[in-house]
């Protein structure tokens, strides 16, 4: 685990020990859901701490506090995506009564945290942690209404659900340290989310299980192009989607289609896209090397 | 960009063409060619035949 990563998850077991308004029974539950995230490492918080170390002169050590906030408002994102879509099998899907109300404390805590911080400019982080927030559960939203069916409807859908969290991550930083937020940020920021749903979105489609988007009919960029397709795979794709009772999927013929048809280069191109578009914008923006070499492994 | 990509899928020759910049595509942006050039390099497998 990287230094950031270590001071991070420090912040948030101090956060969770600290909280005196829950019981010892939500406390062991956010500690063993928060260890389970712990894995796959604190990028959310990355981007906030970054963003504001990049633009101020005096570091204010609560950043890890603020970082560990939006690591918590993320694991509850991420655990009532995964109670509604039924399709993970982190711990927290086999309580989902339970993890529901885990979720809810993580959510007030993470905007309690940020108020309570030292920060001069922290009601503004608020407000920007409210209204991206809600950006992204109107995006949830429209995704679990499954009725973006086409490059520009998917694409906003996935730009509310996911470029809302990640350009919301980089303007608290921004904020904090500066007082204002600039609409580069934003862009690159919310571009970064895109690139990293359409990345889990080709991802899904490499096992044939419950995670698989195809299987589950659900649309996502590889998918809305196969189904554009007019071909016999195309055609049994669209009778399973249409509840067809006839609907035979052979498998090989399938993946075949995916990746020889075009469908998943369509999904390359259209990351491609996002890709330069936030490394234009990133170039246009007087942040320093650290940090622009870390927004550049997320785009790239 | 669907048909786009389309159109390359049936017709590799036209990819070639493009990458020497012997032709080009009517209504597609430099950045977007780019972006397309790019994902004709780029791994499309769905590694390791995973779905079986």
């Amino acid at each position: 685990m990287q230094e950031l990563d270590e001071q991070i998850n420090e912040a948030l077991d101090i956060l969770i020990e600290n909280e005196t308004l829950i019981s010892h029974e939500l406390r062991s539950m956010l500690k063993k859901f928060k260890e389970e995230k712990k894995a796959v490492g604190y990028s959310f918080g990355k981007l906030c701490y970054w963003h504001y170390e990049a633009f101020t002169d005096c570091l204010n050590e609560d950043i890890y506090n603020v970082a560990a906030a939006i690591e918590l408002l993320i694991l509850s994102f991420d655990i009532i995506d995964d109670l509604q879509d039924k399709d993970s099998d982190y711990s927290w899907t086999k309580t989902p009564e339970l993890s529901l109300n885990v979720a809810l404390a993580m959510l007030v805590m993470a905007s309690r945290t940020v108020r309570k911080s030292t920060f001069e400019h922290k009601s503004i982080a608020i407000q920007i942690l409210e209204d991206y927030a809600l950006r992204s559960i109107n995006g949830q939203q429209l995704d679990l209404l499954n009725t973006c069916r086409d490059e520009q409807s998917y694409i906003q859908m996935i730009e509310q659900k996911s470029g809302s969290l990640t350009a919301m991550s980089c303007l608290i930083g921004e904020v904090l340290a500066k007082g204002a937020i600039s609409s580069e940020i934003e862009e690159y920021g919310k571009y970064i989310g895109i690139i990293q749903q359409i990345k889990n979105d080709i991802q899904s489609l490499k096992t044939w299980g419950p995670k698989n988007d195809l299987l589950n009919k659900r649309y996502s960029l590889p998918i809305i192009y196969l189904l554009s397709q007019g071909n016999d795979v195309s055609n049994s794709v669209v009778n399973y989607y249409n509840d067809d009772i006839d609907a035979f999927l052979d498998n090989n013929a399938t993946e075949n289609e995916l990746t020889n048809g075009g469908a998943i280069r369509y999904a390359i191109t259209i990351k491609n896209v996002y890709k330069f578009r936030a490394l234009d914008t990133l170039e246009n923006v007087a942040i320093n090397e650290v940090c622009k070499d870390y927004l550049k492994k997320l785009i790239n | 960009m669907i048909n786009v990509i389309q159109h390359l899928e049936k017709n590799p020759d036209l990819v070639a063409l493009l990458k020497e910049q012997k032709a080009s595509l009517i209504g597609v942006s430099a950045m977007e060619q780019r972006a397309i050039l790019n994902s004709f390099e780029e791994d499309v497998r769905l590694e390791n035949g995973f779905w079986n």
